[in-house]
């Protein structure tokens, strides 16, 4: 460990993360966690460590052609391999920080042992929330980071310094997910519900999303409510296939599972 | 024809691979200390070992036993032993054998303690003068103490060793026996420390059937390594006065970072204080 402290810059911390491989990097200030009061006290960053002065977010891609694959094996590829990276980069990140003598912790990616999410769906820390005050993108109405750059098809990372720096401004509320309730529709599951007019996101039924394997074989890696989102230049990078294809695949899917369609299967975009 | 291949070069790339510690240890240095594990059983070529090291974060190590915890340690081995081949690679590539050594799993269901360690990377640590071994049975570093994980490569190139750590880092203050819970630390009649590795392996598995393992719990109780300062935690009685300050105030607040960290991720644990199960 260099016991000298050297001044690192945003830019500098930046440039390590997308050497490392992150493609979407953000800085959260610690205080936002209390001032937008999205989550209670106990997932403030300072609860699990509490000399966090920034967070810094990053994030790789899904890439869409996958996310949308009825491959189990292709699709489960990508979120492993996706997530080992994020692991990596933060992890040397961390140390790339703590070297330079400013404290830092990265959280991992993979927040359950097998079969924990059933009875305690929540980890220790939400690399969503963390994604969304460090401006990379805006919690949607799937729950998941809408991102201007993948919509939400990426995964994410995060890494807690007690080096202050400033904050990266925010996502104008609504820019990027305007409630459209594709994610809604497409959900095996029903996963999602709420009134758009009133609500911010929706309500998600966890346990109704992790049944998902029970009710269809043919569907363990789900990924409805991601490639449905119209938001995300990825989908210009790839072509958008029309919306309606997706939900096609979705009765499909009802039908060779034997699964009777529910009745917002049967609503047209 | 092999390309000249030194030190300097061997040790620039291996921190471009991720290792935040490199040492280098001729395998002479295993006859010279009449230690098992000689590279040379595994290997007749070996000439050196360049043992590969990187840390664990002290506040996550401390709030064990948890999920993240767990991460960390898969995390950190993941890239020690991509780091391990790669740099194996790298010096075949420049015509130098080398073969990687992979990280142990210690304690795993596959591997029993019993005769599975094929080599020791905190030995092999130690004689390249990375640290010293401590009464904890873990390498000391001066840097993060015994909070380290480590990989080795052998390479058929001779190389010279780095100096040997001719103090012992260890204070001998005793935390770690006393706060194992498994018991698994003792004192020889001769003084020295006496691991029971049976102990230590059961209580593994019982937090690995929970997702919590490992235990760590005589790696974070040890004094040594500038982390404890840069991480603000020099205070080690803190972890002897946890179980009786949660037991009055069980919402003390400088326990709850740990006591959140354990919550999450994995099963509830019997030692579990009633407000996280």
């Amino acid at each position: 460990m260099n016991a000298s402290i050297s001044t690192l810059s945003k830019e500098d911390i930046v440039a390590e993360a997308k050497r490392l491989g992150a493609a979407l990097v953000g800085f959260a200030p610690v205080s936002r966690w209390a001032e937008h009061g999205d989550l209670s006290w106990e997932f403030d960053p300072r609860r699990l460590w509490p000399l966090t002065k920034t967070v810094i977010a990053m994030a790789v891609p899904s890439l869409l052609p996958i996310t949308e694959t009825d491959d189990a094996f292709v699709y489960r590829s990508q979120y492993n391999n996706t997530n080992q990276l994020l692991d990596k980069i933060a992890y040397r990140l961390a140390a790339f920080l703590n070297r330079s003598g400013h404290p830092a912790i990265n959280i991992c990616r993979d927040g359950y042992g097998d079969g924990v999410m059933r009875i305690r769906p929540i980890a220790v820390f939400s690399h969503v929330w963390a994604g969304h005050y460090a401006g990379i993108g805006e919690v949607g109405w799937n729950h998941c980071l809408v991102t201007a750059e993948f919509g939400p098809r990426h995964r994410l990372v995060s890494v807690l310094t007690s080096l202050e720096l400033e904050g990266d401004p925010m996502i104008k509320e609504g820019s990027l997910c305007n409630k459209c309730l594709m994610c809604q529709k497409a959900c095996l599951t029903q996963a999602f519900s709420g009134d758009r007019k009133r609500d911010r996101r929706s309500n998600m039924n966890k346990f109704a999303c992790f049944d998902r394997r029970a009710r269809f074989k043919n569907a363990q890696h789900c990924g409805f409510c991601l490639k449905v989102c119209p938001t995300g230049e990825d989908r210009k990078v790839y072509g958008t296939p029309k919306v309606v294809q997706y939900l096609e695949e979705r009765r499909r899917i009802f039908a060779e599972n034997g699964v009777p369609l529910d009745p917002v299967a049967s609503t047209e975009p | 024809m092999p390309n000249a291949t030194g030190k300097e070069d061997i040790a620039a790339q291996a921190r471009a691979l991720g290792a935040e510690l490199v040492g280098f240890a001729p395998a002479a240095r295993w006859d010279e200390a009449n230690c098992g594990h000689r590279p040379r059983d595994l290997w007749p070529r070996a000439h050196t070992v360049i043992v590969l090291g990187v840390p664990l974060w002290l506040p996550v190590v401390e709030a064990a036993p948890s999920q993240l915890g767990r991460e960390q340690i898969i995390v950190t081995d993941k890239l020690l032993d991509e780091a391990a081949y790669r740099l194996a690679n790298f010096l075949n590539g420049r015509g130098h054998a080398a073969i990687n050594v992979p990280r142990n799993r210690a304690g795993e269901p596959e591997s029993p303690v019993e005769a599975t360690r094929v080599f020791s990377h905190v030995r092999a640590g130690e004689l390249a003068g990375l640290g010293r071994i401590g009464r904890n049975h873990a390498l000391l570093t001066r840097g993060y103490g015994p909070r380290v994980r480590l990989v080795s490569v052998f390479s058929e190139l001779a190389l010279d060793g780095d100096p040997l750590l001719a103090e012992s880092l260890c204070t001998e203050c005793g935390n770690c026996a006393r706060i194992c819970p498994a018991h698994a630390l003792a004192t020889g009649p001769d003084g020295k420390s006496i691991l029971d590795e049976a102990a230590c392996a059961a209580n593994h598995q019982r937090l690995r059937a929970a997702f919590r393992d490992p235990c760590g719990f005589c790696h974070k109780v040890c004094p040594v390594g500038d982390d404890r300062r840069l991480f603000g935690a020099t205070d080690t009685a803190v972890y002897f006065e946890e179980a009786a300050a949660l037991a009055q105030d069980p919402f003390a607040p400088r326990f709850q970072p740990w006591l959140h960290i354990r919550k999450y991720g994995g099963f509830p644990l019997p030692e579990d204080p009633p407000s996280i199960r």
